[in-house]
């Protein structure tokens, strides 16, 4: 397997990598259950472009930061579906 | 024997009362079949319909699955997904190291094959996922196939 040129992550920023991928995955799987079609794309569309626009940052607190207000729009969301049921 | 007779003409006479009674929602009912058979005639498409439907009863469930379906069905999934260039696609391509993908966007493959094979797949599983051959083999252990 060739080496890939990627910088090998320290233990901290390997486990705030993992709490993204997770927050992006807990976020897709809400997005999931919205029950109109369009709407669904367009937050899917959303997240992507949200995520892919700051995945530059290599900060830990702005990265901390973002998750923190990745989490809170999930919860959002979260409610926002409760209410529709 | 007077008294015999007696109940037996008893018992009869109940009887028959029985039959009376029995008889009675019969009658109504084939007193009532000719009004049914003028209503429907006018409305003659439900019995129509009832006679078209097909004898054999078709249950959903999953066609069975084969290795080479289930490898059909990832190859199409990864070809429609946006980042991955088809031509580079193999069975064997690293996501990561040949496709050029992130860990973003492993995760949102590895969701679209949850969306296609209908279950879920944990973390900890999604992690070791890294070529479409690994997917291939995970479904098929997951849904016991093994020929």
């Amino acid at each position: 397997m060739p080496l890939t040129d990627k910088p090998i992550l320290s233990l901290k920023q390997f486990l705030l990598k993992q709490e993204v991928k997770n927050l992006y995955r807990r976020i897709l799987k809400t997005i999931r259950q919205v029950p109109d079609e369009s709407n669904r794309n367009e937050l899917k569309a959303w997240a992507r472009s949200d995520f892919r626009s700051n995945a530059h940052h290599t900060d830990e607190v702005t990265i901390k930061m973002l998750i923190k207000s990745g989490e809170r729009s999930l919860k959002e969301l979260e409610n926002n579906l409760c209410l529709t049921r | 024997m007077a008294s015999l007779t007696r109940n037996l003409r008893s018992i009869v006479h109940r009887t028959l009362r029985v039959r009376n009674f029995s008889i009675q929602p019969a009658i109504v009912g084939v007193q009532k079949l000719p009004i049914l058979n003028q209503k429907s005639s006018n409305f003659d498409v439900i019995p129509h319909q009832r006679l078209s439907l097909p004898l054999k009863r078709s249950y959903s469930a999953k066609p069975p699955l084969t290795l080479d379906f289930i490898s059909d069905r990832t190859m199409l999934v990864l070809r429609l997904y946006d980042k991955i260039d088809a031509c580079k696609l193999t069975l064997d391509s690293h996501f990561i190291n040949d496709l050029g993908l992130d860990s973003l966007d492993h995760v949102e493959v590895i969701m679209a094959i949850e969306d296609e094979f209908g279950f879920e797949i944990p973390d900890m599983d999604a992690e070791k996922l890294h070529r479409p051959k690994d997917i291939v083999r995970y479904v098929a252990d997951r849904e016991d196939v093994y020929e």
